[in-house]
């Protein structure tokens, strides 16, 4: 599984570094091995960062947005954990049109 | 055979165990049945990670995702998506728990309208690992280029593709590179032009920090093309995580042999440096860009000769802008005519805009050229916060135009800016709506230009200064009879007197908010008032007895302590104590705050 922090310049201002640290405390808190985070960029839409995606193999991607550190200990705990898209704080899923 | 939809249906053990063999097989004839064989394509697939929910069926490229799929339901299911459109909400992918499925990402009116070429893998990727690049198709263009190419094929695509310059200008990238080519003098040099210095655009920003690698690329097929050796990646000093990303990015691309002598085995030599700019926003401009980087005080000079002659350091060199660059591998993976399909006759493929100011869904944006401003400013920008009505769209930044709302259908295309006056420009976006001055505005662009200016050309250093002056006065109540037709006359002048495109563009703010605002203009001269309430001078704030609840939270607020009255009675402003602040009526529940 891998969960990608949106970290852009406008990201990173918004708070995304907190949101890093964040999930990765509580990776390390519960010993998870198989989950993979790494910084991507801008997703576009800046008035609502800090956002975050979740990848779990063969699911569409799930974007989450307006993201603070408790929000993402709940994402942690019921979708990286448990499996369940957390719908308050996911603004969709699936990818944007490319090409 | 190119299928309009594959449908990915799940083959590991326990789907198959589900009866997920019995669903491909009753999927295959269901949709041979409805004629569609042509269109949609079976997929056997490997393990999801669900087998509890197995059979799993994942309709692509919607993304949509089916779970439980029975062979009773396969009819109704092809029939309702594949035939008529529409997916079926029952069989989609729920959680235990849950109401509805959150939305696909397509079907967010932010996303739904954009087209993502320039920015194709963005949020996406990690930046920082070439692999994952390359693993998205990335490098290979430049492959296909250096193996199966001549330099003159790749230089026909380009220009057949239309591709036009995304850094302002607009000139046709092929017409440019064939230009350099045919310059007899070696080494080339190329350059990508990363300066964006337009106030509030991130654009550049944005391509630079999702996907470096898409630069170096094309690039790199650049200088195969044109016959450069060396190449220069000039970014603001102000854009350190770009700067460290490019620099990270040029040493994979080095470390994979992908930069460096005889890349690919074909005897073709290229580097690539980045090259940290001092950040004004003159040195943008592409001959001021090159005395910058040869060490000299970044200063426009006359062109012609063109760089593609004698540029840095004397010698031939190409200029393109971040998202020109990014753009040249999907042309030459996908191909000119697939290109040229997008857009209008002559403007062609995306462009990214930075989309700001008085707008709900503030961001970064590609959209197909020929898109228009209403869909740009509603559909994909949710349209103007606090119920406020549009008043404009200003593109182009400094040397742009303000676009009125009345021609809000207007497309995006370089002719059809430029016929309102506007121009494409980089990629800036600035939404205003009905309580901003349109003088103001002006002014606003017209401080940052006559700051900006480097001061070789008087036209450029007095003449925006007068102009500036000029639009000081309209502001602060002196404005005279007759300022009108001198900013007119002014305009013309210091464009003809100008050296470079920032002095000849600097006064289009200017020249598109009389042509469209002109009654603002008079308003705040001959009526001594500002219609959107904005200018200081002009405007006084009171409070309508008739609404006044007592309520004191504009007393409280007052910075100034200027408001009074007897308690449980209207309150009143004293004008000479008055900064004109606005707090009161930001705060006042009852709109009894008026400004005129
Ligand atoms: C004052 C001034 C500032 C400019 N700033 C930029 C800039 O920030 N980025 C850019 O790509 N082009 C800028 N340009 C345009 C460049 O001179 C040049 O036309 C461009 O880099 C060519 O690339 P393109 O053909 O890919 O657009 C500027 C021009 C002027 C006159
Ligand atoms: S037009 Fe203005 S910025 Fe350009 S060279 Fe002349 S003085 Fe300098
Ligand atoms: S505008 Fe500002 S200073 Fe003037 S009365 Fe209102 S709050 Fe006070
Ligand atoms: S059951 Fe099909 S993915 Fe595991």
């Amino acid at each position: 599984m891998r969960v990608m922090v949106h970290m852009g310049t406008c990201g990173i201002a918004a708070g995304a570094r907190t949101v890093m640290k964040t999930l990765l405390d509580e990776i390390e808190a519960n010993d998870v091995k198989d989950v993979l985070v790494t910084a991507s960029s801008c997703a576009g839409l800046c008035s609502r960062e800090p956002m975050m995606t979740v990848q779990i193999p063969d699911q569409p991607p799930v974007k989450y947005v307006d993201l603070t550190p408790d929000r993402v200990k709940e994402i942690f705990s019921r979708h990286i954990m448990a499996g369940e898209i957390v719908t308050e704080y996911a603004l969709a899923q699936g990818s944007e049109r490319m090409l | 055979m190119v299928h309009r939809a594959h449908a990915m249906i799940c083959t590991c053990t326990n789907c198959v165990s589900n009866g997920s063999l019995q669903v491909k097989e009753a999927l295959e004839a269901e949709i041979k049945k409805q004629h569609l064989e042509n269109d949609v394509k079976v997929v056997p697939t490997g393990a999801s990670g669900l087998c509890v929910n197995g059979p799993i069926l994942v309709v692509q490229p919607e993304g949509i995702f089916y779970r439980q799929v029975t062979v009773k339901e396969v009819p109704h299911l092809v029939e309702e998506h594949f035939l008529k459109g529409r997916p079926v909400k029952s069989l989609m992918y729920v959680l235990p728990g849950e109401e509805a499925p959150i939305p696909n990402i397509r079907d967010i009116p932010f996303f739904k309208n954009q087209r993502l070429i320039a920015l194709r893998n963005r949020g996406l990727i990690d930046p920082d690992e070439i692999e994952e690049y390359i693993a998205r198709d990335g490098y290979k263009a430049l492959a296909k280029a250096l193996t199966s190419m001549t330099p003159e094929e790749i230089i026909e695509e380009v220009k057949t593709s239309g591709l036009r310059g995304r850094g302002g200008g607009g000139f046709p990238t092929g017409r440019k590179w064939e230009l350099c080519r045919a310059s007899p003098e070696t080494p080339k040099y190329i350059i990508c032009n990363a300066d964006e210095g337009d106030p509030g655009a991130f654009m550049d920003r944005s391509v630079l920090e999702a996907d470096p690698h898409s630069i170096i690329e094309g690039m790199t097929i650049g200088a195969y093309a044109m016959g450069g050796t060396q190449g220069y990646i000039y970014v603001r000093v102000e854009y350190p995580l770009a700067i460290k990303r490019m620099i990270r990015a040029v040493q994979q691309a080095r470390e994979y042999g992908l930069l460096g002598e005889d890349i690919f085995g074909r005897g073709f030599d290229f580097d690539l440096d980045v090259f940290q700019g001092a950040g004004a926003f003159v040195c943008g401009e592409e001959t001021s860009l090159i005395a910058s980087i040869e060490g000299r005080p970044p200063e426009p000079r006359m062109r012609p000769p063109y760089p593609a002659q004698s540029g840095l350091w004397g010698k031939p060199t190409n200029i393109n802008n971040v998202e020109t660059w990014a753009n040249v591998p999907v042309i030459i993976n996908w191909g000119a005519e697939w290109f040229s399909q997008i857009g209008t006759e002559n403007s062609k493929g995306t462009k990214v805009f930075s989309l700001a100011g008085n707008i709900n869904n503030a961001g970064l944006v590609e959209v197909p050229m020929g898109i228009t401003l209403r869909e740009i400013v509603y559909d994909i920008g949710g349209g103007i916060p606090n119920g406020k009505s549009l008043k404009a769209v200003q593109t182009g930044g400094p040397s742009g135009g303000f676009i009125p709302s009345n021609l809000l259908d207007l497309s995006v295309d370089y002719d059809r800016l430029q016929e309102a006056g506007a121009i494409m420009g980089s990629g800036g976006m600035i939404v205003v709506d009905e309580e901003t001055c349109m003088v103001d505005m002006a002014k606003y662009f017209l401080e940052f230009t006559t700051s900006e200016s480097c001061g070789r050309c008087t036209a450029c250093r007095e003449g925006l200064q007068a102009m500036y002056q000029i639009l000081t006065n309209i502001c602060s109540g002196k404005g005279k009879e007759g300022d009108i037709e001198l900013l007119e006359e002014l305009a013309p002048a210091v464009k003809d007197g100008s050296l470079c495109a920032l002095g000849r563009t600097a006064p289009n703010p200017v020249l598109t908010t009389l042509r469209y605002f002109k009654d603002e203009y008079e308003a705040h001269i001959k009526e001594q008032r500002c219609p959107a309430g904005v200018c200081k001078a002009l405007i006084e704030y009171s409070i309508d007895p008739e609404k006044c609840k007592a309520c004191m939270l504009c007393v409280k607020n007052c910075p100034q302590g200027a408001i009074s009255g007897e308690k449980g009675q209207p309150q009143t402003i004293d004008q000479e104590k008055c900064i004109k602040c606005g707090a009161c009526r930001e705060v006042c529940k009852f709109e009894a705050v008026t400004v005129r």
